[in-house]
């Protein structure tokens, strides 16, 4: 393979080292920041979950995106939680969501905001429930809405705000670069 | 909403829900009932954790090098309190070391072979911690490969933090005491003192005051505030005496029927670089 072609690969399959670092990510920040971990605290950055929806309402093409989802729903679903089917299942669902609803509602910050919020809130209660069910977690209701859901929204909501701006940047470059492949 | 609630795409969904409740359910059972995951998913853990390896190990420098940093503010008075107590670790530390070793020759003597307070260390650095509600996990970074099975009980500093839930070869799971999985964070334990006998089993942890509650205690007469709790060895896979907390108090349980005791942890769970896990001497049975 000729350097050109290595760099020509690279540049087609940008998304996925990004998505990758994001999801390297969410591991880490739940294991340096002490505000997730405090006062019996379990707060989930959820980083890919941020960059899977902001893809999704900019990417034409869905098959890829969703290819994408089913691979890191995979990987995540085996590092992060030592069994499959959870996430293998959600971000391939929501990216499909999302990739329905785009056409309809406006690409402004506001509404990627409050797609990215109930987005986060179905995943953490879907995954709630099926903790329930199974009967692994013994939590109550409303510790998992003091000890979970509450600093996870507060550091996601932070971090959406934060990133917004760059990772919108950095993902329409990806797809201004893809396209200037061909 | 008539075209998305077509025959079709019902169809799908159902039988997507049917399928994830289908493989959640046959991987819980397998995780619970195998030694090692489903070679699939060791491999896919090795090569994740790997490549990970590559990305989370200068970051975790850096933020040891932070800590280091933010400590040394504090260095001068640390160094006046850790000085003052050195001096009564000296003898204490002269007295352990007369005491193992009288302690090993009269094992040799009765021609004991390794008993349950025996065990070897095996020390692991943490990676990277898991970002689920459903169970905390840390992943730290020794498998199989350097002798880790599973259900091995985990120390960081000064006490118990958890079990190895999950084995792979280059990496494993510890499962932490703060979870809230009802089945993970059993441990046989017993109250170091000489004037009581009081045995029973962790059996929870609440999250909302930071307690681990034990259950299924024998007695509870002459039980303090302020006493130790060690591991007792009778679950078959810890060794004894591993600290894991002191007793706050003693309360009844949730139906009013037993006694159950609160334990504060020893050890801090929020913070940790270095785990150690234990390999009882004594096989099982």
């Amino acid at each position: 393979m000729t350097k050109r072609r290595f760099f020509i690969f690279l540049k087609q399959s940008s998304p996925f080292w990004v998505l990758m670092f994001a999801f390297y990510m969410d591991g880490i920040l739940k294991y340096h920041l002490d505000f997730l971990n405090n006062n019996n605290n379990n707060g989930l950055p959820q980083i890919l979950l941020l960059l899977f929806i902001t893809m999704a309402f900019r990417f034409k093409k869905q098959q890829e995106l969703i290819i994408y989802a089913l691979i890191f729903g995979f990987f995540y679903d085996i590092y992060y939680m030592g069994i499959f089917g959870v996430y293998l299942v959600l971000f391939p669902l929501i990216v499909y969501l999302v990739h329905f609803i785009k056409n309809v509602i406006p690409d402004t910050f506001l509404f990627e905001f409050t797609t990215y919020i109930i987005a986060l809130l179905t995943i953490r209660f879907i995954i709630f429930t099926f903790g329930s069910v199974f009967r692994s977690v013994i939590f109550n209701f409303i510790d998992f809405i003091t000890f979970v859901m509450w600093p996870t929204l507060f550091f996601n909501i932070i971090a959406f705000v934060i990133l917004y701006i760059p990772l919108t940047f950095l993902v329409d470059k990806i797809i201004e670069m893809r396209k200037q492949l061909f | 909403m008539n075209k998305f609630f077509s025959n079709k795409k019902l169809i799908v969904l159902m039988v997507t829900v049917i399928l994830t409740f289908g493989l959640i359910a046959i991987s819980i059972n397998i995780r619970d009932k195998k030694n090692t995951p489903p070679l699939i998913q060791q491999i896919g853990n090795d090569s994740v954790g790997l490549i990970g390896s590559v990305l989370t190990a200068p970051i975790n420098g850096i933020n040891q090098i932070g800590d280091n940093a933010s400590n040394l503010f504090d260095t001068y008075n640390e160094n006046k309190r850790l000085k003052s107590k050195l001096q009564s670790y000296s003898q204490d530390k002269v007295q352990l070391d007369t005491v193992k070793s009288e302690n090993k020759d009269l094992k040799k003597q009765l021609e004991l072979n390794d008993t349950l307070t025996d065990y070897t260390k095996i020390t692991a650095s943490v990676i990277t911690r898991s970002p689920s509600d459903w169970q905390s996990y840390l992943t730290i970074n020794r498998g199989s490969n350097n002798g880790i099975k599973k259900n091995m009980p985990v120390m960081s500093g000064s006490g118990l933090v958890g079990r190895i839930s999950e084995v792979n070869k280059t990496n494993s799971k510890v499962e932490l005491i703060s979870s809230q999985n009802s089945l993970s964070n059993r441990f046989a334990a017993e109250i170091q003192s000489d004037s009581v006998d009081v045995n029973g089993v962790i059996s929870s942890y609440n999250a909302d005051s930071g307690v681990l509650i034990m259950s299924q205690v024998n007695s509870i007469k002459d039980v303090k505030p302020g006493q130790k709790v060690i591991t007792s060895g009778l679950g078959g896979i810890t060794p004894r005496g591993l600290y894991i907390g002191k007793v706050i108090n003693v309360k009844k349980d949730e139906y009013g029927l037993s006694n159950v005791i609160y334990l504060k942890p020893a050890t801090n769970l929020t913070n940790f670089t270095i785990v150690t896990a234990i390999d009882r001497s004594v096989g099982e049975g």
